[in-house]
């Protein structure tokens, strides 16, 4: 894997990284509830209605990951450091 | 302001409302029954006490501790063994509260000051004290039987002469001096800002929202006077949550964990040590998880392995229902109470109309969605991500 050499604002993109962990967490969760739902036994509700919204749970979770994938990305983007600062931030590690 | 700008501002409270009366009319009015009022309060101790502890770490730039489920089953499982081993309550409590501490310094000194990511060091902290927790235990159900604890957590207040017949009119007389206090406050602090010249908002909106908040104190702690009380454990959440309001607003110290989650270079070139607000949220929610630890053990009567699980989605839930922001540096310690509430008034309505257990998971998946879709339109009107 190659290691990503260019040079970013670390706060911002600490944020970017945070952000991205919560809300990863939210998918991860609503993806844990679908699973429930669509498995449980221990249930009045129709099996075939539990797999659906489950199963529309799973594939929302799924979206909201596209977007939290997307986001990171933006947000990383934004956290790039512009040529000048670039420069002095590679001076700086020289040093 | 104007009609736009109150929806914004209230957004969340104007939900609570909305879901409140909605679960009145779905229950036959049996949600507005004082026992259930009051047990309202007391099924969701757990999450009003972390909740503010969750609310630190998250202003710190949107860090959540994963581990609170874990340690309210290990200080419940520590209390529960100590217990049945017959050492007295008030040694118990202080030890659990202290080794709270302990494991809120270890987490806090791995994720202040060696640099270790929040998720990380909470996740394996996660599987590390619910395994100590379960293994305590012995993988077995321990009862909680101590009289002294159970009146120390989970007791109601009754005074002599006072509250000897059906109704404890204790508990309205203190909802009575809540709402002369707040009445009062306005007027005081209205005359102390006129006499300074301090620009005020419209005296109507302000007495308003104080009228309908001594009110609701009135009407909440009538239908406790009509139950059993004031519950002990009402006690221990308003010193939580009075803590916490104050810290965060009154104190400066408060103000360095919104700093942090602003700009946290900032805040570090302007003298503040970061590693020390990062160590202090942490700590501070590793207390706040074992004295929630004790407060489940006493109102449920018992530990197991499964005691705390899933409890950090409560607390995480109820933050950014709240208002909390997924970048930190914004949040209020009222705002994440009445996202709690709302989680609070919507798990109790649903147990109570006794809905299936998988609909009680649609409703609550449903009420995430609601904030992740919040997320995303936010995110689009602001250009980013789109």
């Amino acid at each position: 894997m190659s290691m990503d050499k260019r040079n970013y604002d670390t706060e911002k993109r600490s944020r970017a990284d945070k952000a991205a962990v919560i809300r990863a967490v939210v998918a991860g969760y609503l993806v844990y509830l679908g699973f429930t739902i669509a498995t449980n036994k221990n249930t009045d509700m129709s099996p075939a209605l539990s797999r659906v919204l489950g199963g529309a749970f799973i594939v929302i979770a799924l979206g909201f990951g596209f977007y939290i994938w997307k986001r990171w990305r933006s947000d990383v983007e934004g956290a790039l450091l512009p040529e000048e600062d670039k420069a002095e931030a590679e001076k700086a590690s020289e040093e | 302001m104007n009609t736009k700008a109150f929806i914004k501002k209230y957004t969340m409270v104007i939900a609570l409302v909305v879901v409140f009366i909605l679960f009145s009319v779905l229950t036959g009015g049996r949600l507005l029954l004082p026992q259930n009022m009051s047990n309202l309060l007391l099924q969701n101790a757990y999450v009003l006490v972390m909740a503010c502890g969750m609310l630190m770490c998250i202003l710190t730039g949107g860090n959540i501790d994963l581990s609170v489920g874990s340690v309210v089953c290990m200080v419940g499982a520590i209390a529960a063994q100590m217990l049945a081993n017959g050492m007295p309550s008030v040694v118990v409590i202080i030890l659990c509260l202290i080794i709270s501490i302990v494991i809120g310094v270890w987490q806090g000194f791995w994720i202040g000051h060696i640099h270790i990511p929040p998720f990380i060091c909470t996740l394996s902290g996660m599987f590390l004290f619910r395994g100590l927790g379960r293994a305590i235990l012995g993988s077995k159900t321990i009862a909680v039987n101590n009289k002294t604890f159970l009146n120390i957590f989970a007791s109601y207040i009754n005074v002599p002469g006072i509250d000897g017949g059906e109704k404890k009119w204790s508990a309205f007389i203190v909802g009575i001096a809540v709402a002369a206090f707040l009445i009062f406050n306005t007027i005081r602090s209205r005359a102390a800002k006129a006499k300074k010249g301090y620009k005020q908002g419209s005296a109507i909106s302000e007495f308003a929202k104080t009228i309908i908040i001594s009110v609701l104190v009135l009407l909440y702690t009538w239908k406790l006077a009509n139950y059993k009380g004031i519950p002990v454990m009402a006690i221990w959440i308003l010193v939580v949550v009075l803590t916490y309001a104050f810290i965060t607003s009154k104190t400066a110290f408060g103000r360095y964990f919104y700093a942090v989650g602003g700009n946290e270079k900032a805040t570090k070139l302007s003298g503040i040590d970061t590693n020390k607000v990062y160590f202090a949220a942490y700590t501070s929610m590793a207390l706040l998880a074992g004295l929630s630890g004790l407060l489940w053990a006493a109102r449920i009567g018992s530990v197991n392995g499964d005691t705390g699980n899933a409890f950090e989605m409560d607390a995480i839930g109820s933050c950014f229902i709240g208002g909390a922001s997924a970048y930190g540096g914004s949040g209020t310690v009222s705002g994440i109470m009445v996202g709690a509430i709302l989680l609070g008034v919507i798990n109790q309505g649903m147990s109570i109309i006794g809905l299936d257990n998988n609909w009680q998971y649609v409703v609550k998946g449903a009420v995430l969605l609601i904030a992740v879709i919040f997320d995303v339109v936010s995110n689009k009107k602001t250009g980013k991500a789109g």
